[in-house]
């Protein structure tokens, strides 16, 4: 910023008071150029050591989740230990887990913008990352804990205008084209008046 | 008409080019097939005896028995008949050239048979479908039974498809072909036809056959040195060797229980573990059902030394071990004997009065029962029973005590049966030692499993220079077996029986040997050289001389359209009891000491699901739990408390039981009730060559051997047996662990005097009953008894919904006003035998899932029955768990009219139909499990695994094997269920006989989706298809009573299921929804279930010097000391103190009707 030339006399424009001039955001009148360098030298720099340190554990974490999800899926739901009358143990408890993990970030956030801590950008901005992150961590515990292919569908419903306050029938026709089941596949071994 | 049927039989099975041929008629004319039948060419005989066409049954090479398999598939299919709707729509489907009459497609037919057992047969009617038997029923028209079974019945079909079973001819244990084993037979009926049969044993099982009789009289004929023994592990002919002895004639006891008021049983599981069980159930809960209130009750007493069925549901139990119950039946026998004054009868007093009572016993018991025995109104009435466990003289002394009382000829009958010309198996190891045995032929029996340890079995029998074995398994009998035959199921075989009330009843077969099983008639007939050899020509010749008809050939239809001979019961012969020779069998007994901790005595028993062993590789019998023990997979080590203190030793502890020398390795089950210082042993696990499901040794056996330490001088119970802990512990798979009510009013009981001073008792358990809350506002016609809804169901809401002018506004109904079903169970005449768990685990596909899906809780048997001990709950006396009461119930869903399970559904996969059921979409439900944690009852099994597509060996965590990393038959197990995802992952060979086994009226569950009891609405929806059709226009679409019958209903044998039209005030389940004993579980809950219970009612005596623990159930005791409320006390002194205004001195049903008027 700054001031470029203008047309209108000094005095026509008024003057900021001073109690309400800005710092300005960048000091030593840097040039664009600077700013560049610096900011896109973040991604263009060599990643630090620290980074992949942190970066290789997670990525393996998530391959594993991937791969015991698949496991979940091919294999079946008991594979969780769930029995009756305990139907749900592992899946319920993460997901309440994870969903009490997203409502402290928010309440985080919320606190400090109620309070009006001007200082709290950086610190708002991770703790919303952390609940937008652990609420989908919490999404997939409603996504698998039917351990069924066709779970994802439970938190995506298909316009399906028959259906009124309950979810539709993810295998009928009018929903979905791309599940991994022939639709009609799982009960084909029944009085056999359809063939 | 039966050659019809006979050779759709034949045609159905064997769908090839040329239809095998038919049996012509006797009479008439004749029709040929061909000019080589005409002619009788040596070609066309050889045709004729081959089960199947050149080519198919010639595979020498080991993998031909698959191909053969699948070749059997290929020819179903190409029959378009078994399972063409399991299969896709792609594959062809060919229609008959030529329909066989009366057939339609998809329309199950009946035929009736019978199962032949150790000594009868229960008789059948058995549904098949395009030619397969898939489920075994009662027949309903046999004079002596009511259409029920028994668990081993239902359960028999799985056998029939099982792919462990004998599938080829072996020599030597190498495949041979069913010509070379025939040509050996014939070689063996030759050799021994030339020396008069000197050197051949054969060794049988008991058999009931008239046509076994027969050809064995026959061969006897032929072949006079030919030598025949019989074994049978139970040893279940005692009692005919017994009232033989007692009578001077070869004689049987026939029980007819219902004619009965008082029974006492000496060791007797008359309703659990003896033979012919289902139908003494029938009759005991006959005199249980209570169902007017003019009838009266019978009275049931057990002597015995194990847990029994029988113990549980006896009024009274006298807890004594199994070799002291002798003592206590010579003590009744005296007294009995005493009362009666029969001069004649002296000498056996004089032998009884020398047997004292064994410490422990209270002789008041055995006074006390006898006086009961000996009331003049119980004349005639009252019979004792002795169980097959207990010595000869025990039986005697039995039939004596029946004598004595006037009850025979009415309580019980002695049917003349003939005596079994055979040795036993201790007689036949001595000839084999003596090496005077050259060729010995088993015929079903598996020695080597079965025989007692102290034979040697195995090395015994390769004494015979050839063995030839008849089997249905290739099972520990098989290694010794120079040549092995398989053996045909009963439902493959033709054959016949007499069941134990002397009706010939004919075994005809559904569909033709799919391994080209023999039977034991056709092996005899053929050792004996008979030209007749084809059982089917065997039996029709019995038949001739059993019936003496003039018509054969409509007598003939008829045996196989009723199933049985109208007319042929034996009649029972009037007796007398030749008292000496009973003195003489009673004074060898001699009293055997009581056991100690020192010395254990260790009792045999036959298990109640697996029998004697024959069971071990039927899934469903080996997943059932034990009835008193619940437990599954698996057999334990039965002590008592005071035994398990004493040494010890805890639940699942390992130890080691030695008995003779001989040594078992097995876990503790403490188990309530058993007698002191007693280790029981179930029979019929621990299997080292079972199949898939029993094992096959090298540790993954099911259970332990108890045969490895059974002593052939004492088989059912030996003493001395000492246990020493091994310090490990083993896993059981119980399915019941709590076996307490806690007080909660589960199972409502009284004891008969109460129940007929308070009939309404079972109501007022219920909270909102009068009895506790006279402050609710009631329910409009309810008698009181429920408590006014808060809001309003939401079919009702529509229903009752008025338009303007007070018409009901257009649309449907939501309820049905032709059908509203409704179940009532009553809890008197059950006596928990399971049978109902097995049926409708045949009916409705349901999956076994093997012993570890079973720890972790995930069983999928829609029936539970749910067995509770009572008189535990006192912490302070540990003493009441040695005696306790134990009721069972069972539990299904109860199809609640506010179903909590519906409400929570989140795709409406558990809905309400209009006639009251609570249905399931299998095809909505995507296995949010949200159902089953909302249901109170816990009723709804979760398919966690593909249980139906996944072999057992799959299913065994808490790291499961995923398809996406194993792979069967060569290929990713991910692409075989992409390709045909009703198979699997099974492997192909076992799927092709497996899914033979199912319903094809009822889905096969995947995973992932909730299932439970659905009334069987199969059966429902068939019979209002047969009813609309039949009215046509008459619109009378109203199912009557009668019509149809629920799996589990039709299997009871005690009659306490009962389903029905609730819209039809004639139907029995209306009548019983009315009755006083009537009750809901958790009716607090206001789930208004369709299914209800009756209470249970107790009948003890109160002469009894035990009657004083037992004045009141102990479930009801319990009830009182935890709610502090007394169900037959004036409900103004209930104890919550809402008195309400002028209810004093009321009834409660008087002042429960009063505020129902408000």
């Amino acid at each position: 910023m700054g001031h470029d030339a203008t047309t209108l006399p000094a005095s026509a424009v008024p003057r900021t008071p001073k109690e309400l001039e800005r710092e300005p955001l960048v000091l030593n009148q840097r040039s664009l150029g600077w700013i560049s360098d610096a900011v896109a030298g973040i991604g263009e720099g060599k990643t630090p050591k620290w980074w992949w340190a942190l970066f290789i554990p997670s990525v393996l974490l998530a391959t594993f989740m991937f791969s015991l999800i698949g496991y979940l899926m091919f294999t079946g739901v008991g594979v969780w230990g769930l029995q009756v009358p305990v139907a749900w143990a592992w899946d319920i408890t993460n997901f309440v887990f994870w969903i009490g993990i997203g409502h402290a970030g928010t309440l985080i956030s919320a606190i400090l913008f109620l309070l009006r801590q001007k200082w709290r950008t950086s610190i708002n901005r991770a703790a919303e990352a952390m609940t937008i992150f652990a609420v989908m961590c919490a999404g997939i515990y409603p996504v698998v804990h039917t351990s069924d292919a066709s779970g994802w569908r439970l938190v995506v419903p298909d316009p399906c205008p028959t259906a009124n306050a309950i979810w539709p029938q993810f295998r009928s026709r009018c929903s979905g084209t791309c599940s991994p089941y022939r639709p009609t596949s799982r009960f084909r071994c029944s009085s056999g008046t359809s063939a | 008409l039966e050659s019809e049927r006979f050779s759709k039989l034949l045609c159905l099975s064997s769908m090839k080019t040329i239809p095998p041929p038919c049996p012509e008629p006797e009479t008439g004319l004749k029709y040929w097939r061909s000019l080589d039948q005409l002619a009788e060419t040596p070609e066309f005989r050889q045709w004729v005896e081959r089960e199947f066409p050149a080519g198919a049954s010639e595979f020498t090479d080991p993998v031909g028995r698959r191909h053969f398999v699948k070749i059997m598939g290929a020819s179903f299919l190409l029959g378009g008949l078994g399972l063409t709707g399991c299969r896709r729509p792609e594959e062809k489907i060919l229609p008959f050239s030529k329909l066989p009459e009366g057939y339609v497609h998809g329309v199950a037919q009946y035929y009736a048979t019978a199962r032949p057992t150790r000594t009868g047969a229960v008789p059948l009617v058995v549904k098949s479908h395009e030619g397969r038997p898939t489920k075994v029923e009662g027949n309903p028209e046999h004079p002596e039974h009511n259409g029920s079974t028994d668990l081993f019945t239902q359960a028999s079909i799985l056998n029939l498809y099982d792919p462990d079973r004998a599938q080829r001819f072996a020599k030597g244990g190498n495949t041979a072909t069913r010509e070379e084993g025939l040509d050996f037979l014939g070689l063996v009926s030759r050799k021994f036809r030339a020396n008069n049969g000197a050197g051949l044993a054969i060794l049988m099982e008991p058999s009931a056959s008239p046509s076994r009789d027969r050809v064995l009289q026959d061969l006897q004929k032929a072949l006079p040195q030919a030598r025949f023994y019989a074994h049978d592990p139970l040893d279940v002919d005692t009692a005919r060797r017994a009232a033989s002895q007692t009578f001077g004639q070869s004689v049987a006891p026939y029980y007819r229980l219902d004619k009965a008021n008082v029974v006492v049983t000496l060791d007797a599981d008359i309703l659990g573990s003896e033979e012919d069980q289902y139908r003494l159930i029938r009759g005991f809960s006959k005199g249980r059902k209570l169902e007017t209130k003019e009838s009266s009750m019978n009275r049931l007493y057990a002597v015995e030394g194990l847990m029994t069925l029988t113990g549980v549901n006896a009024d009274h139990r006298l807890r004594v071990a199994t070799s002291q119950v002798a003592a206590v039946a010579a003590a009744l026998g005296a007294e009995v004997i005493k009362a009666s004054g029969n001069s004649a009868a002296q000498p056996l007093a004089d032998a009884l009065a020398k047997i004292a009572l064994p410490a422990g016993v209270n002789p008041k018991w055995v006074q006390e029962c006898a006086k009961d025995l000996v009331k003049a109104e119980n004349k005639g009435k009252a019979v004792v029973v002795a169980g097959h466990r207990q010595p000869l003289a025990v039986h005697v002394i039995a039939q004596a005590i029946n004598s004595a009382l006037g009850s025979v000829g009415s309580a019980v009958e002695f049917k003349p049966v003939p005596a079994a010309p055979a040795g036993s198996l201790t007689e036949l190891a001595q000839s084999l030692n003596a090496g005077s045995v050259d060729t010995l032929v088993v015929l079903g029996v598996n020695p080597a499993y079965t025989a007692p340890a102290d034979l040697e079995w195995s090395t015994t029998q390769r004494k015979a220079k050839n063995v030839v074995r008849l089997g249905y398994y290739e099972d520990e009998s098989f290694a010794g077996s120079d040549w092995h035959l398989p053996a045909a199921h009963y439902l493959e075989s033709w054959g016949d029986a007499r069941t134990s009330d002397g009706t010939y009843v004919p075994v005809q077969p559904l569909i033709e040997p799919m391994f080209g099983g023999l039977t034991e008639i056709e092996v005899l007939a053929r050792l004996a050289g008979s030209s007749v050899v084809r059982p089917h020509d065997i039996v029709r010749e019995t038949f001739r001389t059993v019936s003496g008809a003039s018509n054969l050939d409509g007598a003939w239809k008829k045996l196989l359209h009723d199933g049985f001979l109208t007319g042929s019961a034996a009649s029972s012969s009037s007796l007398a009891v030749n008292f000496t020779a009973a003195a003489g069998v009673v004074s060898s007994l001699t009293p055997s000491p009581a056991p100690s901790e020192q010395s254990l005595e260790v009792v045999f028993y036959r298990d109640y699901s697996l029998d004697d062993g024959r069971y071990n590789n039927n899934g469903w019998l080996q997943e059932l739990p034990d009835p008193i023990t619940k437990l599954t997979w698996d057999n334990a080590i039965l002590i008592s408390r005071k035994t398990a203190t004493a040494l010890k030793v805890a639940n699942r502890d390992v130890v080691e039981v030695t008995l003779g020398g001989r040594k078992v390795t097995g876990p503790i089950l403490v188990q309530p009730g058993l007698a002191d210082n007693t280790v029981a042993l179930a029979l019929g696990y621990g299997r080292e060559k079972s199949g898939r499901v029993g094992g096959n040794g090298k540790g993954n056996s099911v259970g332990f051997n108890a045969y490895a330490i059974r002593p052939s001088a004492a088989p059912h119970s030996a003493s001395g047996a000492k246990i020493t802990p091994l310090g490990s512990t083993f896993a059981l798979a119980i399915t019941q662990e709590h076996g307490s009510m806690e007080g909660r009013p589960i199972i409502r009981e009284a004891n008969l005097e109460d129940a007929v001073k308070h009939p309404t008792f079972a109501r007022n358990f219920d909270l909102d009953s009068p009895h506790h809350s006279a402050h609710i506002e009631k329910e409009e016609g309810t008698d009181g008894r429920l408590a006014k809804r808060l809001y309003k169901n939401a079919y009702a809401e529509y229903d009752d919904k008025k338009g303007p002018g007070g018409a009901k506004p257009p649309g449907p109904m939501l309820h049905s006003d032709v059908h509203q079903w409704g179940m009532s169970v009553d809890l008197s005449s059950c006596v928990g035998c399971a049978t109902c768990v097995v049926a409708c685990q045949s009916e409705n596909n349901i999956p076994i899932v093997g012993k570890d899906q079973v720890t972790r809780n995930r069983e999928m048997h829609w029936i539970r029955i749910d067995r509770y001990y009572s008189g535990a709950m006192e912490q302070s006396a540990p003493e009441m768990i040695d005696e306790p009461q134990a009721v069972t119930q069972p539990m299904f869903c109860l199809h609640c009219e506010n179903a909590p399970c519906e409400s929570v559904c989140p795709v409406n996969a558990t809905v309400h139909d209009e006639e009251g059921l609570n249905v399931m979409a299998y095809n909505r439900c995507v296995g949010t499990r949200y159902c089953s944690n909302n249901c109170p009852y816990k009723v709804r099994r979760f398919n966690f695994f593909d249980y139906n597509k996944r072999p057992l060996e799959q299913l065994k965590g808490p790291f499961y094997k995923t398809p996406a990393l194993d792979s069967t038959d060569g290929e990713w197990d991910v692409l075989r269920w992409l390709k045909s995802p009703e198979k699997g992952y099974r492997p192909e060979q076992e799927w092709e006989l497996l899914k033979l086994a199912k319903n094809p009226n009822v889905s096969v569950r995947m995973r992932g989706v909730m299932e439970k009891c659905t009334y069987c609405v199969q059966r429902i929806e068939e019979a209002k298809i047969s009813q609309k059709v039949k009215a046509r226009a008459s619109g009378d679409v109203q199912v009557p009573e009668g019509t149809f019958q629920t799996a589990c209903q039709q299997a009871c044998p005690a009659d306490a299921i009962v389903f029905g039209n609730l819209l039809d005030p004639n139907s029995r389940v209306s009548k019983l929804k009315k009755h006083e004993r009537d009750y809901s579980v958790l009716g607090f809950l206001d789930t208004r279930p369709r299914t209800t219970y009756l209470a249970k009612v107790r009948n003890p005596n109160p002469a009894m010097p035990d009657y004083d623990r037992i004045k009141q159930p102990l479930t009801l005791k319990e009830y009182t000391e935890t709610s502090h409320s007394d169900p037959f006390a004036d409900h103004a002194e209930g104890g919550h103190g809402h008195q309400p205004a002028g209810g004093h001195g009321q009834p409660a049903s008087a002042q429960g009707e009063k505020k129902g008027a408000h």
